[in-house]
């Protein structure tokens, strides 16, 4: 084996071994808590220590008794700072990492599929590049994993306890799945043009599906222990004590809808990040073809979190529906508390998000000379996006001074104030995600001549089953919300809900069977502005925000449980902190992602750099200077 | 897609099984993994989930 080899075997394994350490940590980690949670049930019946481990069914189901523990302020360890604090940030950013790193795998196989199919190297080579940008960011997400799980363990070592206890040997599995779906990362990352034809591509993509499904797994065991928190199951409600197996602790109220809606989202928000990346690399670009590539790269991106963002909102509704049917405290405080304020903000993101990516695909159009047919359409859907967007943000409540009340003549606008109840906001809601898929359905058509003919036929049905889908939601909302009483209320959005996906469904399958034998016209990549690589980044900046701001309520609906109802937090920061501090953890844990995103970008964009030899360098001056 | 057009009728079934174990194999992970999450998200095990 020459040196070089030497040196490139020795390189190779030193970075495999600064990838694995992170997990060592983890594992290490999991090995402790599970064998350091407390003997069970030694203390408060009675027993000999090491009873319960003896075996024997009395022991064992006096074991499972032991109430959950009730703390005081002294059980928690002082470190001279919130502690609420430390856990919130490293949670939230071992959040964002996760979220990245197991959604691109997913579309990242399907690009790979469509490119094995198609036979055309330009998804392979995408989707390769699309790994690279998760691969950087999967070792920062086990950092930020070890260093949370210390921080619960150091700063709420009794909750930790309790919770080794309810979920037991599920935390060694998952510490496995993550040896797993590191193994098969890399072996998917590195392997990829080892197994690129025939049979081995097959195999890639096998490894492909088998790290999606080992990283969905680990998504869903991690959500268990979010949703036992938040609504718990297989223990006694009076006590806390663990009555039921891991199966029952696991599949408790939330799990599901919770598990849809991450899913959802994390594709939503992993699409958007590396359309970032793509919008960097566009900019940056010296090359037409380099500027095609990143343009078709950002493209899809685009595509890909615009598709997983539209049925999101409908995960959410599930997800709120079954909170509210869990417990309505918890459903009133999200909704209709102080939390509520929040959801204003919510709704600036996400109109932000959707009229970003609404301006990314009218820019789009450009690409091809087909888009000029559609360009007149496009006022009256941004017409209709702002005002969704200006209806969805009114407050219901303000706090006014005496003299504003007086000249309000009351607490409510006569005009604006029916707008700050959910009938007006479900109206624009649904009116905004209609409008985000007509934009969407207009770009596909931007690059086709549709030849069928039927297509005037066709195009009536569309624009008939667009009116109609309007009318109902407009009327749903205005008759159901504000004529009828509260059951009917809240029923409408069903209708709501139908209405727009009925239009989604029915523009697919229209548009595919008009699309048969459809003359294409050229599209330009590359041909589009500078500033629609801005929406690129405003998507992902947005989409961080909303899942920080979204997460923290999510889990502040506990309020002062640690497990809601069982187990109460007695720590100092057992309350729901003020709207401003709340506002500032958000955008400082988004910003501080923001940057670790913009290292990840440098980092992947070093590795595709390679320094001018000097001797080239000096040629090169010398060169330069005779002409 | 690697299936190929069957020209070679004196081709048996475990040959054709053996060129194209790629695909077999992708869609028996395939299967396999939606067997694995129904098994793991839908299927009840037995545990009626109550809300509070």
């Amino acid at each position: 084996m020459s040196s070089q080899c030497k040196n490139e075997f020795c390189g190779s394994a030193m970075s495999a071994c600064r990838r694995l350490l992170p997990l060592l940590v983890i594992l290490l980690i999991a090995l402790y808590a599970v064998g350091h949670s407390p003997p069970i049930a030694a203390d408060s019946h009675g027993m000999e220590p090491g009873t319960a481990m003896m075996g024997g069914d009395e022991a064992a189901s006096e074991a499972e008794l032991e109430p959950a523990p009730r703390l005081n302020r002294g059980d928690y360890p002082d470190i001279g700072t919130s502690s609420r604090g430390i856990v919130w940030v490293f949670a939230q950013m071992h959040l964002f990492f996760g979220a990245l790193v197991l959604a691109v795998p997913i579309f990242v196989l399907v690009i790979e599929f469509i490119g094995f199919y198609t036979r055309d190297d330009r998804y392979d080579d995408m989707a390769h590049e699309f790994m690279k940008v998760s691969l950087t960011a999967y070792a920062i997400t086990a950092l930020f994993g070890g260093t949370l799980a210390l921080s619960l363990f150091l700063l709420y070592p009794d909750f930790m306890s309790y919770m080794m206890r309810a979920f037991g040997s599920q935390v060694l599995i998952y510490a496995l799945l993550f040896f797993l779906e590191s193994m098969l990362l890399y072996i998917y990352y590195y392997g990829w043009d080892a197994l690129r034809y025939g049979n081995r591509k097959w195999l890639h993509l096998t490894l492909g599906l088998l790290l999606n499904g080992v990283g969905t797994t680990l998504l869903v065991v991690a959500n268990s222990w979010s949703t036992f928190m938040m609504a718990p199951s297989g223990i006694d409600p009076a006590t806390g004590a663990i009555t039921g197996n891991l199966w029952e602790i696991m599949k408790g109220p939330l799990w599901n809808p919770l598990n849809l809606h991450r899913f959802l989202a994390n594709i939503a928000f992993g699409g958007a990040v590396v359309g970032a990346y793509a919008a960097f690399k566009f900019l940056a670009a010296k090359t037409a073809a380099e500027k095609a590539h990143y343009d078709w790269m950002g493209y899809t991106s685009n595509f890909v979190a615009i598709l997983a963002f539209l049925p999101l909102p409908f995960a959410g509704y599930w997800l709120m529906a079954e909170v509210y049917a869990y417990s309505q405290q918890m459903g009133i405080l999200a909704m209709g508390g102080i939390l509520a304020w929040l959801f204003v903000i919510q709704a600036v993101l996400i109109c932000t998000i959707l009229l970003a990516a609404n301006y990314y695909l009218w820019n789009g159009m450009a690409r091809t000379e087909g888009g000029e047919r559609y360009r007149w359409l496009v006022k009256y859907i941004a017409l209709v996006l702002i005002l969704g967007f200006l209806v969805w943000v009114t407050p219901h409540n303000v706090i006014y001074t005496g003299s504003e009340l007086a000249r309000l003549g009351g607490g409510h606008h006569a005009v604006l104030g029916p707008l700050g109840i959910m009938p007006a906001k479900n109206i624009a809601v649904f009116l905004m995600l209609v409008m985000t898929f007509l934009s969407f359905q207009l770009y596909r058509r931007a690059d086709r001549e549709i030849t069928v003919a039927w297509k005037d036929w066709g195009n009536a049905l569309m624009i008939a089953i667009y009116v109609v889908a309007c009318a109902n939601i407009v009327f749903a909302g205005v008759y159901y919300g504000y004529f009828t009483n509260t059951v009917y209320k809240v029923g409408s959005s069903v209708l709501q809900v139908m209405s727009t996906v009925v239009v989604i469904v029915s523009g697919v399958v229209i548009d595919t069977l008009m699309f048969k034998g459809a003359k294409k016209l050229p599209v330009y990549w590359g041909k589009v502005s500078n500033r629609s690589q801005y929406a690129l980044f405003a998507l992902p900046i947005a989409f961080t925000w909303l899942m920080a701001l979204m997460g923290y309520i999510r889990s502040s609906v506990r309020t002062h449980w640690h497990v809601y109802a069982v187990m109460k937090d007695n720590s100092p920061d057992n309350f729901i902190p003020e709207l401003a501090t709340v506002g500032n953890m958000v955008t400082g844990i988004t910003l501080l992602f923001l940057i670790f995103v913009l290292f990840i970008f440098w980092i992947a964009n070093l590795s595709g750099t390679r320094q001018v030899p000097p001797a080239t360098e000096g040629q090169a001056a010398t060169a330069g200077g005779a002409q | 897609m690697t299936i190929e057009p069957e020209t070679d009728t004196s081709r048996s079934t475990l040959d054709r099984l053996k060129s194209n174990w790629g695909s077999l194999l992708f869609f028996a992970t395939l299967v396999a993994s939606l067997v694995f999450f129904w098994w793991l998200l839908i299927y009840s095990g037995g545990v009626e989930i109550h809300h509070g």
